[in-house]
């Protein structure tokens, strides 16, 4: 059973354990106890501790960050089917199409994502969100260098509302997703878009997009100062 | 149960039972567990229960007692109280209003 409970986070288990040990002596779990430990550890360890929040705009962003991350996967699945067979202009015909759909994926994501945190992120989250979308708005026209002002706006909001909005591993593993996207389309450009199998290292990106979606789904967002008081307001 | 009723999520509803399971005193987890298990029906699994009691804790709706052994007993706050007794009220009206509108269909 202590294997169970070193799921749980250190400061958790300094605060819970003795009085957890005695429940679970008291009455020894069934696996399905054990399980609800499992998710409760899983919990524990996604709950910085901030009073949060869910309400209808919370979810409208996580809906739109697993729609973009779907998206984002189903174009570049999409986009490598349609490689083969297809060489020339075509190919750069289909890159184009694929580059379309992919910043209109990024760009609602980053909108979303950027709504939902605007007044619960660090100082420069605001003007990286801008950043980021103006970016993205940019490459949906093409350019090396709107991707660049892209990539410096997507990772700026990620360190803006990591540890808030969403984990520190999530903003991590999203800006290590998003260097993938431009490593994956800097490979398209250097083969001459003659291999598609490079496009794989874009595709991180969008499991990453669904899973900062699910995260706001099941945790919500930071409570603002003024309403994280209290339980007992109905909306 | 809707999410902003408690605003805690999945742990809306067992938290909502906790509160209402220290409402005659203070109990520890073993004793909430099993007194929410009577008063609802259905078993409440430890990391339910412990996720919905640090939750309560940190909004200041309940507060922990001196632990005797290892058996640390938890009560309701002022806070806590009045949260309950506005659950509970609400709860009733909207009982009342379901069975008035069930017995105007049936007859």
């Amino acid at each position: 059973m202590s294997a169970l409970i070193r799921l749980y986070p250190r400061s958790w288990r300094a605060r819970y354990e003795p009085e957890f040990l005695d429940l679970l002596e008291a009455r020894p779990p069934s696996v399905r106890d054990q399980v609800d430990i499992i998710r409760g550890a899983i919990d524990a360890r996604l709950d910085s501790g901030a009073p949060r929040e869910s309400n209808r705009q919370t979810r409208i962003a996580a809906a739109s960050a697993v729609a973009a991350g779907a998206l984002w996967i189903m174009w570049l699945l999409m986009s490598m089917e349609a490689f083969d067979g297809v060489d020339g202009e075509s190919v750069r015909g289909v890159g184009r199409i694929v580059s379309l759909f992919a910043g209109l994926a990024a760009l609602a994501s980053h909108l979303s994502l950027g709504i939902v945190s605007l007044d619960r992120m660090r100082g420069w989250g605001g003007p990286a969100s801008a950043i980021a979308a103006i970016g993205f708005a940019l490459t949906l026209f093409g350019g090396g260098a709107a991707a660049l002002v892209a990539l410096v706006g997507s990772i700026g909001l990620a360190t803006a509302v990591a540890g808030r909005t969403i984990p520190t591993i999530v903003a991590v593993l999203w800006v290590l997703a998003t260097l993938g996207v431009f490593a994956a389309f800097n490979g398209l450009v250097r083969t001459q878009w003659t291999d598609p199998t490079v496009l794989y290292q874009a595709m991180p990106y969008g499991l990453v997009w669904i899973f900062i979606g699910a995260t706001i789904a099941m945790r919500g967002v930071p409570a603002r100062a003024s309403d994280g008081a209290h339980l007992g307001s109905a909306g | 149960m809707k999410d902003q009723d408690l605003d805690l999520g999945r742990f809306a509803e067992p938290s909502l039972y906790i509160l209402v399971s220290l409402s005659d005193g203070p109990k520890h987890g073993y004793a909430i567990m099993t007194d929410v298990e009577a008063i609802s029906g259905a078993p409440m699994g430890p990391g339910t229960l412990y996720g919905a009691l640090a939750r309560l804790e940190r909004r200041g709706l309940i507060e922990p007692l001196e632990a005797i052994d290892r058996r640390r007993p938890y009560r309701l706050t002022g806070l806590g109280q009045a949260t309950v007794r506005a659950q509970m009220e609400r709860l009733s009206s909207l009982s009342k209003t379901g069975l008035q509108r069930l017995r105007e269909t049936s007859s």
